[in-house]
């Protein structure tokens, strides 16, 4: 049997009695050990507990019940997301030690409904990074082709669902994190309303914007994981009560007369020319389905990635004062004193791009620049804000790129962090305001890479971004890449 | 603006990181590149913007019980991640040393659980 490329094909089968749980699972496990090491998408298989997983799985499954609607699905979650037991990196040789104590809310509320945990994903140390080159442990190379990034920081998530070692994928989005590596690797990516999905035990990185999302091959499979994990948690107290669930049925039948905001003079000065030409198709398509278009003014996208790096740096310099060595991961081995120790341990141990973003938070809230920066940011956010919710008030949705151009080369914007950066464009608004949005695939450049476009939509829209883009591709995955078995790793 | 090698060991001082001397030359142009891309914001007038650290307030909150022992960390497992442990108990160097500049008590007040002299 063939991976299913959908998870309905896969709880279909299941139910039909195709397959069992395990034989469905030994489909992706065996998928791995073929052809991950050309691609290095895991930082850790967990064979063995999820084994375990879907023996029990098939045990209720015999007792006749029906454990929920991602019966047998395996997932790969970004390594700064817990599950109990397995180690947990960030990407970081700060935690290479570590392993959780309790599992987070996503992860949990996942395998209530039937998902099995198939392995933990590289990324950019801690999230920090979007073309997961920033990894402490090793890149990924995107499936499409091997010399280009797969996104970040959620790349290994990314690359792993497209290259059908999994067929569903959670990752953390501060910045574009799930929508980035989602367009570069040709999936359906959602960053839900802040405050959608549980942060509980996700790695905090930067706080006010860090949301957990699923990445799918369709739009109804990225609604059915967001289904499943969403809603309020009492363990994370900025989880909101207020956000309506989506109902997976109702998808097919939303409204289709939706007025959606574009910006064509931004897309013309940041946008290359494969994503220009295929984006100008996209609207001719999106008419077909029913949509109107209305011409607006995104606010300027050089003021929203200088307000999101001065606040995205600040907290973390904040969030990440907590590793130094003393109560969990390795720390240097012989330092005389506390503060010695401390300051040897996070020097030794944080990789180049971290120490950058620790250090320039530390700037913008020191004595005599926090008014000049952290304070400005803050209150540009509000600005910002305001912005989009005026747009809100006379479209139903926002249309973009989701990046200006296709996946680009390893090593090309490495040593450059200004560059790598600038490629966050399109998809930090959804993060400084809280407001919900999602890529979708497009079509490919002229070099075969994926593009995406993103959906934005206010507070609380996730039905109606997830029943467009179901519209759009009609549960119908885009073609995946030819994948070379890699024998001798990468 | 240009950040000097002196205002970031200055920065390093506040963040306890230890960087090398290579570290500190390369960090001196990537900050002054990544400070020309966000002193975008300095002309920006935001004198009318109201203020929010976050995205929303508090929504949540947990009842300020301690969980059933059987739904508690254990002891074993909380300390588990510890690079250096004793008696239920973290394991640090000395924080301060008798002697130098800020000297401390007297050993015989100090916590009775200070880890031995010489261990870590």
């Amino acid at each position: 049997m063939i991976a299913p490329s959908t998870i309905g094909e896969l709880t279909s089968a299941i139910r039909g009695k195709q397959a069992s749980v395990s034989e469905m699972l030994d489909i992706y496990l065996s998928r791995i050990s073929k052809y991950d090491s050309g691609i290095g998408a895991y930082l850790n298989v967990a064979s063995q507990s999820a084994k375990s997983e879907a023996k029990q799985l098939q045990a209720r499954i015999s007792r006749g019940e029906w454990p929920g609607p991602l019966t047998g699905v395996p997932i790969a979650v970004k390594d700064n997301i817990s599950v109990a037991g397995l180690p947990l990196t960030a990407g970081s040789r700060i935690l290479e030690s570590f392993v959780p104590i309790y599992t987070a809310t996503a992860v949990s509320r996942l395998r209530a409904a039937g998902a099995i945990v198939i392995g933990k994903t590289n990324l950019d140390e801690f999230a920090m990074g979007s073309s997961n080159e920033y990894s402490a442990f090793s890149v990924v190379h995107n499936p499409y082709d091997s010399r280009y990034v797969p996104g970040g920081s959620s790349g290994g998530s990314a690359a792993s669902l497209a290259a059908g070692l999994a067929l569903g994928a959670l990752g953390s989005d501060t910045g574009g994190s799930v929508r980035q590596p989602g367009a570069f690797c040709g999936l359906v990516a959602l960053k839900p309303s802040y405050g959608a999905i549980s942060r509980s035990g996700l790695i905090a990185f930067a706080s006010s914007l860090d949301q957990i999302g699923p990445m799918a091959h369709t739009g109804l499979d990225c609604a059915r994981l967001y289904a499943a994990m969403r809603g309020c948690d009492s363990q994370d107290a900025t989880s909101r009560t207020d956000l309506p669930p989506v109902d997976i049925k109702a998808l097919q039948h939303s409204k289709t007369n939706l007025i959606i905001g574009i910006d064509e003079a931004a897309v013309s000065t940041w946008c290359g020319s494969d994503m220009t030409g295929s984006f100008t198709d996209l609207l001719s398509r999106f008419t077909h389905l029913g949509a109107s278009f209305k011409q607006i003014n995104l606010p300027d996208s050089d003021t929203e990635l200088a307000t999101y790096h001065i606040l995205a740096d600040a907290e973390a310099s904040s969030n990440l004062a907590r590793y130094d060595g003393l109560q969990y991961g390795p720390r240097c081995s012989d330092a005389r004193e506390l503060e010695e120790l401390c300051r040897r341990t996070r020097g030794e141990l944080f990789g180049p791009e971290v120490k950058r973003r620790i250090l320039l938070g530390t700037y913008v809230l020191s004595g005599g620049y926090y008014d000049a920066y952290y304070q400005r940011a803050v209150e540009t956010r509000s600005r910002i804000q305001a912005a989009y919710e005026e747009i809100f008030d006379q479209v139903d949705l926002i249309l973009t790129p989701t990046t200006g151009e296709a996946a680009f080369a390893l090593g090309e914007k490495r040593d450059d962090p200004v560059a790598m950066y600038q490629s966050d464009r399109w998809t930090i608004a959804a993060n400084l305001t809280g407001f919900p949005a999602i890529t979708f695939p497009i079509g490919f450049s002229k070099l075969g890479l994926p593009l995406g476009a993103q959906l934005e939509g206010p507070i609380g829209s996730e039905e109606t971004l997830l029943s467009w883009v179901h519209r759009f591709d009609e549960n119908q995955p885009p073609p995946g890449p030819s994948l070379a078995e890699a024998p001798e790793g990468r | 603006m240009a950040v000097s090698p002196e205002q970031i060991k200055q920065l390093c001082q506040l963040a306890r990181l230890s960087l090398s001397q290579t570290e500190i030359a390369r960090l001196e142009g990537d900050l002054g590149r990544i400070l020309i891309f966000v002193d975008k914001l300095i002309p920006i007038d935001t004198a009318l913007s109201k203020s929010t650290a976050s995205n929303v307030p508090v929504q949540s909150l947990r009842s300020d019980k301690p969980a059933p022992p059987d739904e508690a960390a254990s002891l074993s497992s909380a300390l588990a991640n510890a690079a250096s442990v004793d008696d239920g108990y973290f394991l640090i160097p000395p924080v301060l040393r008798k002697g130098g500049a800020e000297e401390l008590p007297a050993s015989d007040e100090l916590p009775s659980h200070r880890p031995p002299e010489g261990r870590e």
